[in-house]
C-alpha cells in the first residue's frame, strides 16, 4: 500500500454519467508527483490541440499531490487546471483551504473530468464512491447558497465543496472555483470551463487520514516547524499583519502597481494598509492543519458596503486590484467588491485590471457614456467598479464584452483601447511591479498560465544578505531587483525550479521555501517520511522541472512561441516617479534574457525543449507532441 | 557595555535611514531592540538574516554581527 497517497485517480465521464478508477502504480506518481504535472500528463494524453475551452471536449482536473493532506502547516492545497477559456493556452489555478485534503481522505489523488452533462449536476465524493448528483436546485445560486444547500442535501457539515457561481455557469472567462467562499482557484477561468460542462460543484467527504511510511518523524518535523512559524519573521509577519501587510512597503517601495501600471505608488495607500484594515477586520482564519493563519475575515454594518464575516476577506492582490490599481482608497469598497466576486465566482485580479483597463480607457475618451448607457467610469470611483462588477456578471451591455477579459474585449472594442489592455498570454497581470522586480517580470513572461505572480520567489527578498535564504540551491550572490543581466537569469531559473516545489506538491508557499518557515532540508525529510520515498531535493526539482517543461509542450502544441513570452508594454517605458522614477525594463536586454533562459534550460532558439532535455526529464514520449 | 553591529537595510526602510550602518546597542540586545533603536515597526521588517542564516526578531546580538533587514515587498 502507497503511503501519504491512496494510489487511485478518478476519471468522471459527465456526458455518459460513469465512473472508473486509474491505479497508475508507484513509478508513475514518482515521476510527476502531484498538482501541475498531474494536471500536464492528462492534458497532453487526452486533449487534442485547438479544443474549444468551452466544449464538452474540454478535460478538467483537480489534482492534489502525494503528500496533500499529511499533517504538516500548509501541506493542503490542490490544483484545477484545464485548457484556459482566458487565455486558449495550458490554464492551472491552485488554491488552499479544506477541500484538497478531504478529496485525499475521500480517497482519490485526482479526479479527471472530461465530456458535459445534459443537465446541471454536481459531483457527490465519499470515501470512494462517486454520485452523480441533480444540480437544478443549487443552480443560479452564489457561491455561500451553494455551499449551504449541498450540505443540507448530502446530510453532512464537514462535506467540503468546489464551486461555482453565476459567473461560472454564464461562461464568464474569469470565472473562478470556490472552496467554503474564502479560498478560491481564482486564475484562468477554471469556473467557466466547469460551467459549460454543467458541473456546478465537486463536494467531497472522506473519513480516513492518510498514513505515513514513518508517522513519528512526520510528527516531529511538524512540531518544529510550528514552532518556527512563531518566531520565523516573514511568518510572524503573515501571523500578525496576514497579506494586507504587504501594501505599506511596496507602496513606500514605489512598486505598488497604481492606475493600470502607470505608476507605483498611490497617494491613498495609507488608507488602504493593514493599520486601516483594523477598522473592517472581523477575525483570522486558516486552512487545514495551518499554524500561520494568514486569512482574514471581515464584517462591517454599512448601507452601501456591508461587509459578511463569512464572504471572505480581501487579501492583498484584490486589495491593489480595487484600491491602488483604480485609484480607490476606499477599503470598505474593496472588500465589498472582493465578497461580490466571492459570491459570484469572479477572479479579483482579472476584474480589478478589467476595471482598470476601463478607467484608463475612458480618461483617454476612448470608451465614453454611450458605451455604458450613461456610467462614468474614472479613477478614484469605488462605485464605478462595483457597478462593473455588476454589469458583467449579469453580461449586461459592456459587461457583455468585458466578461471575455481584458484581451479579447479590447479586441472587439477596437478604437485603440489595446493600447491600455495589458495581458501576458493573455492573462491578465496580478499585482506586481515587473520594473522593481525584474525577476518577477521573467516569471510573467515565460510562465505557462501567463502573467503568474507565483512562478518565482520575489527577487526584493534576495537582496544583501537576504540571497542566505538560496544558498542551499548553490546560489551565492547577491540579487539585484532591478538588474535583468546573467545573474538575474540564474537566479530566476533555480528559483523559479525551488518555488516550483511547492505548486508541484501542493504546498503553501507562506509555509516553505525559501522564504518562509520551512527549509529545503526538512521538507526533503519530511517528503521521505510521509512516502517512504529514499529521495532527494535533486529528484523533486526534476520533477518541478518536468512539470514545467510539460506545460510548455501543452502551449507550444497550441500555437504558442517566443513571441509570447514577453511583459508588457507599460514595463518598457519609465517608471514616471517615485523610488524608482525613471527605471524602465530595456526591451532587447530582456529578451536577451529571454533567450538565455532558453539556452540554459536546454530549449532552442523558439523556445522548444530539445530531444536531450526530454531525455533528460524521463518524457521523450513527448517528443512527437512539439510542433516541428 | 556596549556591542557594535553592521546593519544593511533594503527599499523602503532606507527612506530617512541608511543603506549601510554601524549601529551600537546594549550588550545581550535582539533583533527587537535593534528595531526599536532604529524606529522600525515590526510590521515594516519581512526578512531578517543574521550573519547569512535566516534571524528571528527574539535573536541576542553579538559584537560585529551582521544584520540585513528587507521588508515584505514579496508576494504569492
Amino acid at each position: 500500500m502507497p503511503f501519504g497517497y491512496n494510489g487511485k485517480i478518478l476519471h468522471v465521464d459527465l456526458t455518459k454519467q460513469e465512473w472508473q478508477v486509474e491505479e497508475p502504480g508507484e513509478k508513475w506518481y514518482r515521476t510527476y508527483m502531484g498538482g501541475s504535472a498531474f494536471a500536464s500528463y492528462y492534458l497532453l494524453k487526452l486533449l487534442k490541440p485547438g479544443v474549444d475551452p468551452l466544449s464538452p471536449e474540454n478535460v478538467l482536473i483537480f489534482a492534489c499531490s502525494v503528500v496533500t493532506g499529511a499533517p504538516i502547516s500548509g501541506w493542503n492545497r490542490y490544483t484545477v487546471a484545464a485548457k484556459s477559456p482566458l487565455t486558449h493556452a495550458f490554464g492551472e489555478s491552485e488554491a488552499a483551504g479544506y477541500f484538497g485534503p478531504e478529496l485525499k481522505f475521500a480517497g482519490f489523488d485526482a479526479i479527471v473530468i472530461q465530456g458535459r452533462a445534459a443537465k446541471p449536476t454536481y459531483l457527490f465524493i465519499k470515501d470512494g464512491e462517486v454520485q452523480f448528483r441533480d444540480a437544478k436546485d443549487v443552480w443560479g445560486l452564489d457561491n455561500f447558497e451553494t455551499l449551504l444547500s449541498i450540505q443540507e442535501e448530502v446530510g453532512e457539515k464537514r462535506v467540503r465543496v468546489a464551486s461555482i457561481g453565476p459567473a461560472g455557469e454564464r461562461l464568464i472567462r474569469f470565472a473562478n472555483v470556490s472552496n467554503d467562499v474564502e479560498h478560491f482557484n481564482g486564475r484562468t477561468g477554471m469556473g467557466a470551463v466547469l460551467g459549460s460542462k454543467n458541473l456546478k460543484a465537486v463536494a467531497v467527504r472522506g473519513t480516513k487520514r492518510m498514513e505515513s511510511a514513518e508517522p513519528e518523524k512526520v510528527k516531529e518535523i511538524a512540531r518544529w516547524l510550528h514552532e518556527r512559524i512563531k518566531t520565523h519573521p516573514p511568518n510572524v509577519g503573515l501571523t500578525n499583519f496576514g497579506t494586507p501587510g504587504l501594501v505599506k512597503g511596496l507602496n513606500a517601495s514605489g512598486i505598488l502597481p497604481t492606475r493600470n501600471f502607470r505608476e507605483g505608488v498611490f497617494e491613498g495607500a495609507d488608507k488602504l494598509n493593514v493599520d486601516a484594515y483594523a477598522s473592517i477586520l472581523h477575525s483570522s482564519g486558516t486552512c487545514w492543519g495551518c499554524t500561520v493563519r494568514c486569512k482574514r475575515r471581515v464584517a462591517l454594518e454599512d448601507e452601501k458596503y456591508p461587509l459578511n464575516p463569512k464572504w471572505g476577506g480581501p487579501e492583498y492582490e484584490t486589495i491593489a486590484a480595487f484600491g491602488s490599481m483604480i485609484g480607490n482608497d476606499n477599503l470598505p469598497a474593496v472588500a465589498r467588491g472582493n465578497q461580490l466576486c466571492n459570491l459570484y465566482g469572479m477572479d479579483t485580479i482579472t476584474m480589478g485590471n478589467l476595471t482598470a483597463f476601463v478607467m484608463e480607457c475612458f480618461e483617454n475618451e476612448i470608451l465614453t457614456e454611450k458605451d455604458t448607457g450613461g456610467r462614468k467610469i474614472l479613477f478614484g470611483d469605488p462605485d464605478a467598479m462595483l457597478w462593473l462588477i455588476e454589469e458583467v456578471v449579469h453580461r449586461r451591455g459592456i459587461g457583455d464584452i468585458l466578461a471575455e477579459g481584458v484581451k479579447t474585449a479590447s479586441e472587439k472594442i477596437g478604437r485603440g483601447s489595446e493600447q491600455f489592455a495589458f495581458t501576458i498570454k493573455g492573462n491578465d497581470l496580478p499585482l506586481h511591479e515587473g520594473r522593481g522586480k525584474t525577476g518577477v517580470a521573467l516569471g510573467y513572461a515565460l510562465s505557462s498560465t501567463g502573467a503568474d505572480h507565483v512562478e518565482t520567489p520575489h527577487d526584493v527578498n534576495f537582496q544583501g544578505e537576504g540571497v542566505a535564504k538560496l544558498y542551499a540551491l548553490g546560489l551565492l550572490d547577491p540579487v539585484e531587483p532591478l538588474e535583468t543581466d546573467s545573474a538575474k537569469v540564474r537566479f530566476f531559473a533555480l528559483g523559479q525550479k525551488a518555488w516550483g516545489i511547492n505548486n508541484l506538491l501542493s504546498i503553501c508557499n507562506f509555509t516553505s521555501v525559501p522564504i518562509h518557515a520551512m527549509t529545503f532540508h526538512n521538507l526533503v525529510e519530511a517528503v521521505r517520511a510521509v512516502t517512504g520515498w529514499d529521495t532527494s531535493l535533486y529528484e523533486i526539482m526534476l520533477a518541478v522541472e518536468r512539470s514545467m517543461v510539460m506545460s510548455r509542450i501543452f502551449n507550444l502544441r497550441e500555437g504558442l512561441g517566443p513571441e509570447d513570452d514577453r511583459v508588457i508594454r507599460r514595463w518598457h517605458e519609465e517608471m514616471p516617479g517615485g523610488p524608482i522614477q525613471g527605471k524602465k525594463i530595456d526591451g532587447q536586454e530582456f529578451r536577451r534574457a529571454v533567450e538565455l533562459f532558453y539556452e540554459l534550460s536546454g530549449w532552442d532558439q523558439r523556445g522548444r525543449p530539445t530531444f536531450g532535455k526530454l531525455v533528460e526529464l524521463n518524457i521523450e514520449w513527448l517528443y512527437k507532441e512539439i510542433p516541428a | 557595555m556596549t556591542i557594535r553591529v553592521r546593519v544593511s537595510l533594503y527599499s523602503s526602510l532606507r527612506i530617512d535611514r541608511f543603506a549601510e550602518a554601524k549601529v551600537e546597542l546594549p550588550e545581550g540586545a535582539a533583533v527587537t531592540d535593534l528595531l526599536d533603536k532604529l524606529q522600525i515597526p515590526l510590521q515594516d521588517v519581512g526578512i531578517v538574516v543574521v550573519n547569512a542564516r535566516s534571524g528571528t526578531f527574539q535573536q541576542k546580538l553579538q559584537a560585529d554581527d551582521r544584520i540585513t533587514l528587507i521588508p515584505p515587498i514579496g508576494g504569492g
